[in-house]
């Protein structure tokens, strides 16, 4: 982790160690279903205030919180036009495979590129500082892989260009 | 002696229940059973499955006297069994609502009991015996989900705690059940709040009533915890600032000692001597309360902050509190001269924990008042 | 190598085959760069190879000095009038005795040749001191390139269309390394780049393509490129493929990339650390939210070809961890 990142990573893990006290909740307004609140929004009082961290402008989550399930949102660094593309990309990719991990929800929230949707269920039967470990994880990751593929594209586009050009000689 | 005894009984726990003796506790495994074991030499086995929910069980109560288990589920049912015969048999109660059942509590007199719901009611049940069945009357009076329940020691209060970010407390007289008694507050209407709280600001996970019955302690997602005192009319009600995860359930070890349990794990104690004030987590070595209190950041975060300063990334290192995920129900195992001695706590993380608060108040160095 | 072959391969290889087995009836067609398409036939009394080739640039192309450099180089070859369909067809006899591999080579070449034409052109007048009219060759349904003279040197400016929004961003960094690689090095062709508006060298010109997806690339080519005509002339006209096959690769690197790491590494050890924070007990595993993180395939990585395969038996077990590590590397 860059230490640039810390403080930011910090918040957000202790923003989810907060936001993470959800408990069985059944919905108050349709029998005998169990709904995560923080998605259906049916009952205000269940739904507590969001939360955003922003570290830049475009580098941001959202936390919503409500009595049975968590919304984590993520807008990932873009500092460019070429991150935009890996950024689209890699979450792109991670959405089809939503199924392999649980706790992705499969449409990020406007205006954000992912969005996790963690309910009582999944801290039922996980560990919660493990879960938070995990997204703290994945945040970290998504931004490596997002530098390491621009170097490597950067890297291409001047070998490219160096053996065209060289070949005039 | 060691502080407390694990039980790993299932995946997740969502409620509890001893009978009588503490030689058998009920509890759901976060599905629609409810199982009670029962100790065989030195382990903990099955001896009865109880099938009749069919959504997940979200509490259980074990009347002592008359040894009956109440059970309710977010099906929308209740049920009362009975043993005879080495069998339970389940009594379906008629409560008529709509939505999950939430909390359930046996009076003190065993007599009636309390079923909170997501119907934003509470439903009074009693027996009938010219119909031989349980019925209910309708507490409405709630804006949402009511959480929990608990009855007063005179058998007619009840407190309730509601996801409206309010507490009430109501004079559930029934007048088939409890037949001629004085009744505290005089001739209330029914269903009406003689005391409405609305010192939180956020949904209230419990209420408890002091042995007593002269103060109540409720606390909310706020991580605030209150008492109200109800020595004067209207009673006064002392609200304190925790720092730490919210509690979901509070026990009474005496009159001026309460231990709360919760997010944070583990079992604090907040105690009152001229105020009430949190003294500190009551499962880690202390050098008192001075030092524990406040300021200090929960083990979960401590987890943490190592992984960020320190660049831990083991995924598989354990919690160091007795219980790895939010404890959800902690009920009193043994008292002895006004003291609950034993109790006895549940979790999602499958463990059922049971405490010697002797042995803690030592290690702790806190001590229950 | 990553330079482009200027030859068609396939052309080659049936045009030798051809001289190896005249028996044999012939109809193939197939396709090269820039909506090229080639049709190789061989007519009703095998006596003849007809390479046909249609091209949307062919009458831009003779216009502009192609006629007479294809009647040089093919000669006799030249069919008087194309084959149904296609732009123009050369002849190949069977009773050709010549170099045949030379032969094969040279109509190989057939594009290559036909699209060197305006270039030679150009430089042949400069070598002149000649100055001639701006040449444009619209060789794609969407793009065009000119070629103009400017005292002793040729500018050439293509004129990309980029369909997909990406590519765009994609062939700026790209293009930008060609700008910044000439500075390092000496004697290249002076490079500018602009997007959405055409440079001032096509001031005038009518019909110039304008909008997002167009990107302008200006080659200055000095006199020095001009002594070796030939191959500056191929290193130009593969250009515009060239940035296309790399922004292609570039893609393909990063979906593989991602695919590796996220799917083996990341994703993988991801799902495999949420099943790992998953609550182990003695009851039974078919409660668990979570199943089979690795799909029943074969995981292969290229690296040092270790192949794992998961058989169905295995498919609801979690694997190990040390497994992962060592597909994970």
């Amino acid at each position: 982790m860059s230490l640039a990142q810390v403080p930011y990573l910090t918040c957000i893990k202790n923003t989810l160690n907060a936001a993470l006290c959800v408990q069985n909740f059944g919905s108050q307004i349709v029998e005998r279903h169990n709904k995560p609140e923080v998605e259906i929004k049916t009952s205000k009082e269940l739904v507590l205030t969001p939360v955003t961290i922003c570290r830049t402008k475009s580098e941001k989550v959202l936390i919503e919180t409500s009595i049975n399930s968590v919304r984590l949102s993520v807008c990932i660094k873009k500092s460019d036009e070429v991150d935009i593309i890996l950024a689209k990309k890699f979450v792109r990719f991670l959405v089809q495979r939503a199924e392999r991990f649980v706790i992705l929800r499969r449409k990020p929230v406007e205006g954000y590129d992912i969005s996790f949707l963690i309910t009582n269920f999944h801290t039922d039967n996980m560990f919660k500082h493990k879960l938070i470990d995990f997204i703290i994880q994945f945040l970290e990751d998504i931004d490596k892989e997002i530098s390491d593929l621009k170097l490597t594209l950067n890297a291409r586009g001047r070998i490219v260009a160096t053996e065209y050009l060289q070949a005039f000689k | 002696m060691s502080a407390f005894e694990i039980e790993h009984l299932a995946t997740c726990i969502t409620a509890h229940a001893w009978n009588a003796d503490r030689s058998r506790v009920a509890i759901c495994p976060n599905n629609n059973e409810v199982h009670i074991f029962a100790k065989k030499d030195n382990s903990w086995v099955v001896e009865h499955v109880l099938t009749e929910h069919d959504q997940v069980v979200t509490s259980i109560d074990w009347a002592p006297k008359t040894n009956r288990i109440l059970t309710a589920s977010q099906d929308r049912n209740a049920y009362v069994w009975t043993f005879a015969a080495g069998q339970w048999k389940p009594v379906l109660v008629l409560l008529r609502i709509n939505r999950a059942a939430t909390h359930v509590k046996w009076s003190p007199q065993e007599n009636k009991f309390a079923v909170a719901s997501g119907a934003k009611l509470v439903c009074i049940c009693f027996f009938e015996e010219e119909h031989d069945w349980w019925a209910s009357t309708h507490i409405r009076k709630h804006k949402s989900t009511v959480l929990k329940v608990d009855w007063h020691p005179n058998n007619l209060l009840l407190a309730t705690a509601s996801s409206d970010f309010k507490v009430r407390v109501f004079d559930a007289f029934i007048k088939k059940a409890d037949g001629r008694v004085t009744r505290p507050y005089g001739e209330i209407p029914f269903g009406d709040p003689i005391f409405e709280f609305d010192q939180c600001a956020s949904w209230v996970h419990a209420c408890k009533w002091s042995p007593s019955g002269n103060t109540l302690a409720f606390a909310s997602h706020d991580s605030n915890l209150a008492v109200a005192n109800f020595s004067s009319n209207p009673p006064t009600v002392e609200k304190i600032k925790l720092r730490t995860l919210p509690l979901c359930d509070l026990l009474y070890l005496t009159e001026n000692s309460i231990v709360g349990v919760g997010y944070d794990c583990t079992p604090v104690l907040i105690t009152n001597s001229n105020g009430w004030t949190y003294q500190g987590e009551l499962d880690k070595p202390g050098t008192g309360a001075a030092a524990t209190s406040g300021a200090e950041p929960t083990n979960a975060r401590k987890l943490f902050q190592n992984k960020v300063d320190l660049g831990d990334t083991k995924t598989d290192t354990k919690l160091s509190t007795a219980h790895q995920n939010c404890i959800t129900t902690i009920v009193p195992t043994k008292s002895a001269g006004g003291l609950v001695s034993d109790f006895s706590t549940s979790g999602l993380d499958g463990n059922v924990v049971q405490w010697h608060t002797k042995v803690l108040e030592t290690k702790s160095k806190l001590k229950v008042i | 190598m990553i330079l482009l072959e200027t030859g068609n391969r396939i052309l080659y290889e049936e045009v030798l085959s051809f001289f190896e087995n005249q028996a044999k009836k012939v109809d193939t067609v197939f396709a090269d760069f820039d909506g090229c398409k080639f049709n190789v036939k061989t007519n009703e009394d095998k006596s003849k190879l007809l390479v046909s080739i249609s091209f949307k640039a062919t009458a831009d192309l003779l216009k502009h000095g192609g006629s007479n450099l294809i009647k040089t180089i093919y000669g006799a070859m030249v069919q008087g009038s194309a084959e149904p369909g296609y732009d123009m067809t050369l002849a190949v006899p069977a009773t050709f005795n010549g170099n045949k591999t030379e032969l094969a080579t040279s109509i190989s070449l057939f594009k290559r040749n036909l699209v060197s034409a305006p270039f030679l052109m150009a430089f042949s007048a400069i070598e002149a001191k000649k100055t001639i009219d701006i040449i444009s060759v619209d060789y794609r349904s969407e793009e065009t390139f000119y070629i103009k003279t400017q005292g002793d040197n040729v500018i050439v400016v293509f004129d990309i269309h980029f369909k997909d929004a990406d590519d765009i961003i994609l062939s700026k960094i790209f293009l930008q390394s060609f700008v910044d690689a000439r500075k390092t090095l000496n004697n290249t062709p002076a490079i500018t780049f602009s997007q959405k508006d055409p440079p001032l060298e096509l001031k005038g010109v009518r019909g110039v393509r304008t909008g997002a997806a167009h990107g302008f690339v200006s080659f200055v080519l000095f006199p020095a490129h001009l002594k070796k005509p030939q191959e500056t002339a191929d290193l130009i006209q593969t250009f515009r493929d060239y940035l296309h096959y790399h922004i292609k690769c570039a893609k393909g690197y990063m979906h593989t990339s991602m695919r590796n790491r996220l799917m083996l590494s990341n994703v993988l050890s991801l799902v495999n650390s949420l099943n790992r924070i998953k609550i182990f007990s003695h009851t039974p595993p078919n409660q668990s939210c979570f199943s089979i993180a690795i799909p029943p395939k074969t995981i292969q990585k290229k690296s040092n070809l270790l192949l794992v395969h998961i058989n169905n038996k295995q498919k609801n077990k979690i694997i190990s961890q040390p497994l992962l590590n060592s597909l994970i590397g």
